[in-house]
């Protein structure tokens, strides 16, 4: 909503400052969102009457013309055409400026020294116009006033008014909607009355009447039809077409303009038809399934049943509250209108005016509730603006319809102290409401009665009031106290479950890694699955996608968080980055069937090159397999999962180089993966070398996660280590041979650690030299060396019943650790 | 022999510690040593000869000689603890390195501004006994909507652009991706089963059809709620004072403004005053002193109803932040974007 603030002062005394104003407003829910000032810097303009006006010699579209303004007589040379005498024109003399600041001079014309300028609309910044000088006879001045030469334009005209822009909550954007409504607050902000607006009576019901039957008082409880005779062409008034431009509307037509004058100024939106189309009563009713309607912008509309519309004889004129029918539009030559004022129910309007995609001023005010308390009012007003723009006059008034009873709502004090704080009283109650229009009676102990005024649909319960007595007495001044047990130092609670453990733990280690985090969207594009080189029938394929996406590239809920990383690893790429490693720990969205997909929460991990840059201490560890690998080790050790995690070759990971991929497993469960990316995946993702990433199922570790619940009892005594080397092939599993050693080894193995991995040209063609160290130590003794000698045996003994395996040379250092 | 004097133990002595003072190797000092006090050295030499002088003159021999062994291998204990020190000084030069060449540090990542600032609001909520309690994105047009008192019709669903799901509605309506925390306040209103007092707070994920420097389509929320017998204004007012106090200083005040959402009545925006200027006006705030940080209110009687508490009974008040507009102010993020794209380059100064 616009508020041109020289309409607004028309019904209410405003402070000087715009500024005070607005924030006074903003401070009571009103929400002043700018003061704009359209007319900045105009100054000094005048009425000047033209006197006479040649043709300036040697030009061809210049006049020469003597003004006059007052008692001031000049001579200004003027390019405008149809310029005569008599006529009364906006002058800008020597001294004055234009609307933005333009100043003006005495100019020197062939030869002749122009005293300033004469004006047409647009150089007013004024709608309308026609390339002519701005006619001002008439009714020009704002409230229909004549100028006379001399008068002072700025003023009369308003243009240097200043415009409060409100941004409307939808509970205060109905009574909002209007210069009457914000005068309303105005008042009730700075306790000051209203100015009346005084309007002739309408006239009552005659010959001239028409009938009106309303089918469905539910949807239009009140309908005001008036007979209004002796239209003539005209043309708006500067003043008034200054105000609708100043509200936001364009100038249309005098009959329209004043319709929409009234509506800016009291809320309640009008329609006037030809009444020489109409045919018959008007019926307002709700519309057949498979009726039409020509609305007023030329197009043919399907009705849907209950769709409210104005009817007469031959069928639909107008779609209620939402727009005109184009048999009735009242045109340049209409004399006879039949003026509409009606109250119409806000579901209704808003609903089809939805489904039609006709949002208007008018629909937007009765969708949001408009006052049916104004229909007679504002009829008035327009009628008293057409006689005045027009000349027409009205005939007969026809008033149908129940109306709408005032709201009585109880409420409790009581209630009001607990929700606002003691203090605010029953008396506090009553002044507050008041001044908002509500009229307040005491009705027996601790409670009071407020009647609604109409203008107030959005007030329906007793909460409404205490917001109603919070806002009028001001937010500001309610007390302020900490809730009953609360303290600013408590200490916070731990976070719940298991769940946040590991999210937690998944963030501390992936930071203490060197991963940065990123929250990348949780929607992708379909096509990216085939950048991951996925097949049709890939499980992650089987994603949520959104109906309304903003676009093709947020189409799907993601089922990895593969795309959000590799995206990420994109970007940076992009910057000519040779090293990136990032992490998220968030959900991502498992279709189940139709029903409400599951959300498990993932920590996906991703880099390229190393850690960090080489710097003068060497390079850092490079970002590969191992070193998700390991993280994903690190989180599972963290968890005491560090003998559950198992580790497969991957299948079924078509993004990643087939040799370098491993699926995590905890117990029967695949839990997440870890690879290096595909020389594919590197150009399709742009990436400047191999990618690493891998994702784990935070949840899934979540629940088999095992708390460290107490202590191991640290050694008393010491330890031995021996080491086992062998030669083994170079596809066979260290984790097998590990648990073979394992088992082997029996209890008194506390340490087993693979310490070297040799595939060099030392090695066998297809083997490797692999190099285990074995920590021997019993909780209650000092192992002797034969004990020790014993358990080396019992392993390599084991080892060697392997066919493909082949010890090498015992290796004893005989050393304690 | 003479009558003992102190002559000749004079001279042995000056002269050893003319030879021990010349010594400049740890060797030097050594053949010094063995030189005076070794086994057939010159002191050990005459010290062995008072033996031999008459019983009435070794007393006083003895000692002038003790004292003169005494002195010797004192100056030879320092000289060798100087040599000893010198070696260790030389070594310790040789060893010194340049300490202006940067340092081997930990290669450690960067925590996103967002996740910082949630864990800091966490924090401070935590300690105003708010507990964390999260709910799914993928929510149901009743939790919602309905549930929060926003009808099908309702104006304020136009103020939500939601992204709908395309899966088959369930009995709670359709499936959409959250436009804001609020569901969780009903989850856990359900969850509590009418006990009291509930206190949570709602951190998460929330989305809405909007994209450009200010918005995105998915962005984050905090939301705090709390159910009581006899919670009101005042009550609201104070918990966001002391939340103000705790994230920007105990200058920090605060400013409610009448507003509108449809679960909560009263209303409220929330500002906060400007913490770049104090309030004095900047660029910032809009010369106002004042920057709109949360929307807030008391719980409407309908939520509490929806929720399985009786708004006879109880009473409570819910606020929301959102994270992005914090974390944009204190930082200065110019594009909303930034936070979502993972550039490396701004993550890291973080």
């Amino acid at each position: 909503m616009r508020v041109p603030l020289g309409w607004l002062r028309e019904r209410v005394d405003c402070p000087e400052d715009p500024q005070i104003l607005a924030e006074r407003l903003t401070g009571r829910g009103v929400a002043v969102e700018a003061v704009e000032r359209p007319g900045a810097g105009v100054q000094g303009l005048v009425a000047a009457e033209i006197v006479s006006a040649q043709p300036l010699a040697d030009t061809s579209r210049l006049s020469i013309c003597e003004v006059r303004a007052g008692r001031r007589a000049a001579t200004v040379v003027c390019g405008a055409p149809g310029v005569a005498a008599g006529q009364l024109v906006p002058w800008a003399p020597p001294g004055a400026r234009l609307p933005g600041g333009r100043p003006i001079a005495v100019r020197e014309m062939h030869g002749v020294a122009s005293q300033g300028m004469l004006c047409s609309a647009a150089e007013l910044a004024l709608p309308g116009g026609h390339g002519g000088l701005l006619d001002l006879k008439g009714p020009q001045a704002v409230g229909g006033k004549r100028l006379a030469p001399g008068d002072d334009l700025v003023a009369a005209l308003e243009l240097d008014d200043p415009v409060l822009v409100l941004e409307l909550t939808p509970n205060y954007a109905a009574h909002c909607q209007s210069i009457l409504g914000v005068a309303r607050e105005v008042a009730a902000a700075f306790d000051r009355e209203l100015h009346p607006l005084p309007v002739p009576e309408l006239p009552p019901a005659g010959a001239a009447s028409v009938a009106v039957e309303i089918q469905v008082p539910d949807l239009c409880p009140r309908y005001v039809a008036v007979t209004i005779d002796g239209c003539r062409p005209a043309t708006t008034p500067v003043w008034l077409a200054r105000r609708l431009q100043a509200c936001g509307m364009r100038p249309l037509q005098p009959v329209v303009d004043v319709a929409n004058y009234v509506m800016l100024e009291l809320g309640q939106p009008l329609h006037t038809f030809d009444r020489s189309r109409l045919r018959g009563a008007i019926h307002v009713r709700a519309a057949a399934a498979d009726e039409r309607i020509l609305t007023l912008d030329d197009r043919e509309r399907d009705l849907a049943a209950g769709d409210l519309v104005i009817a007469d004889r031959d069928g639909p004129v107008a779609i209620a509250g939402v727009m005109g029918g184009g048999r009735t539009e009242v045109r340049a030559h209409t004399t006879n209108l039949l003026l509409e004022s009606a109250h119409f129910g806000a579901d209704s309007v808003a609903r089809t005016a939805r489904r039609l995609a006709l949002p208007s001023e008018a629909s937007g005010r009765f969708g949001r509730g408009a006052d049916p308390e104004a229909c007679r009012p504002a009829a008035a007003r327009a009628v008293q603006l057409l006689a005045l723009v027009t000349g027409a006059t009205a005939t007969a008034t026809t008033d149908a319809g129940p109306g709408v009873p005032p709201r009585l709502i109880p409420l409790r004090t009581a209630r009001v102290r607990t929700l606002l704080g003691p203090g605010l009283g029953a008396a506090v109650c009553t002044r507050t409401l008041r001044s908002l229009g509500f009229s307040v009676a005491a009705a027996g102990r601790g409670r009071l009665r407020a009647t609604v005024p109409s203008w107030r649909g959005d007030v329906a319960e007793e909460v409404d009031l205490v917001e109603e007595v919070a806002r009028a007495y001001g937010y500001d001044r309610l007390r302020s106290a900490l809730p009953p047990g609360a303290s600013e130092t408590q200490t916070p609670g731990p976070a719940e479950g298991a769940l946040a453990t590991a999210a937690a733990s998944a963030r501390t280690l992936s930071l203490a890694g060197g991963f940065s985090e990123i929250t990348p969207y949780s929607f992708h594009a379909p096509a990216d699955f085939d950048r991951l080189r996925l097949p049709a029938d890939h499980p992650w394929r089987d994603a949520v996608a959104i109906g309304n996406p903003m676009g093709e590239d947020q189409r799907l809920l993601r089922t990895t968080l593969a795309v959000g990383l590799l995206r990420t690893l994109e970007v940076n790429a992009r910057q000519h980055r040779t090293d990136a490693a990032v992490f998220e720990v968030g959900p991502v969205y498992v279709a189940s069937g139709g029903a409400r997909p599951a959300e498990p929460v993932r920590l996906g991990v991703a880099g390229y090159g190393r850690l960090r840059p080489s710097d003068w201490h060497g390079p850092a560890d490079p970002v590969d397999f191992w070193c998700i690998k390991g993280l994903f080790e690190a989180l599972a050790a963290r968890l005491g999962l560090e003998d559950h995690l198992t580790w497969r070759p991957a299948a079924g990971l078509p993004l990643a180089h087939p040799g370098r991929a491993a699926e995590a497993w905890l117990g029967g469960l695949a839990v997440g993966w870890a690879c290096e990316t595909h020389p594919e995946v590197i150009d399709t993702w742009q990436l400047p070398c191999a990618a690493a990433l891998g994702e784990l199922d935070l949840e899934a570790c979540a629940a088999a996660a095992q708390p460290l619940r107490a202590v191991r009892a640290l050694p008393r005594h010491p330890a031995s280590r021996r080491d086992i080397a062998l030669i083994a092939p170079r596809h066979r599993p260290t984790a097998e041979l590990s648990a073979v050693m394992r088992e082997a080894a029996g209890p008194l193995l506390a340490d087993l650690r693979l310490f070297d991995v040799y595939e060099g040209e030392r090695a066998p063609a297809g083997s490797r030299f692999l190099a285990f160290s074995f920590t021997w130590q019993a909780p209650d003794r000092t192992l002797t060396d034969a004990e020790v000698a014993q358990c080396d045996a019992a392993v390599r003994q084991r080892l060697a019943g392997l066919p493909d395996v082949r010890l090498r040379g015992a290796v004893d250092d005989g050393s304690h650790t | 022999m003479d009558t003992p004097r102190e002559g000749p133990w004079e001279a042995l002595v000056a002269e050893a510690l003319e030879r021990i003072a010349a010594a400049d190797q740890p060797d030097d000092l050594e053949s010094a040593r063995v030189h005076y006090l070794g086994r057939s050295g010159l002191l050990t030499q005459a010290l062995r000869d008072v033996g031999r002088l008459p019983a009435q003159q070794r007393p006083a021999a003895g000692q002038l000689g003790n004292a003169a062994r005494d002195r010797v291998s004192t100056a030879l204990e320092a000289r060798r603890a100087a040599l000893a020190a010198g070696v260790l000084e030389r070594r310790l030069a040789a060893e010194a390195v340049d300490v202006t060449l940067p340092g081997r540090r930990p290669v450690l990542g960067h925590a996103h501004p967002l996740r910082q600032l949630r864990a800091e609001i966490e924090d401070v909520l935590g300690r105003l006994g708010f507990a964390t309690v999260e709910g799914p994105e993928v929510e149901s047009e009743w939790y919602n909507f309905e549930a929060l008192n926003i009808p099908a019709d309702h104006p304020a669903r136009a103020m939500h652009d939601s992204f709908y799901l395309d899966l088959p509605p369930g009995p709670e309506g359709r499936w959409l991706l959250r436009t804001h925390t609020s569901p969780v306040q009903m989850r856990h209103l359900q969850a509590m089963r009418g006990r009291l007092p509930v206190r949570m707070q709602a951190p998460g994920r929330v989305y809405r059809r909007d994209d450009d420097a200010t918005h995105s389509p998915m962005f984050h929320q905090i939301e705090g709620l709390a159910v009581d017998r006899d919670l009101g204004m005042p009550h609201l007012k104070g918990t966001l004072a002391a939340f103000a106090r705790q994230m920007w200083g105990p200058a920090a005040r605060i400013r409610l403004r009448p507003s509108y959402f449809p679960f909560t009545e009263p209303s409220a925006e929330v500002d906060v005053s400007c913490v770049f200027c104090g309030g004095g006006g900047c660029r910032t705030c809009k010369d106002s002193g004042w920057i709109e940080i949360l929307g807030a209110g008391l719980v409407h009687p309908r939520v509490l109803s929806a929720g399985g508490y009786d708004p006879e009974a109880v009473s409570g008040f819910a606020f929301g932040i959102g994270l992005e507009r914090v974390a944009m102010l204190r930082y200065r993020i110019p594009d909303m974007r930034l936070l979502y794209e993972g550039d490396l380059r701004l993550l890291q100064q973080f």
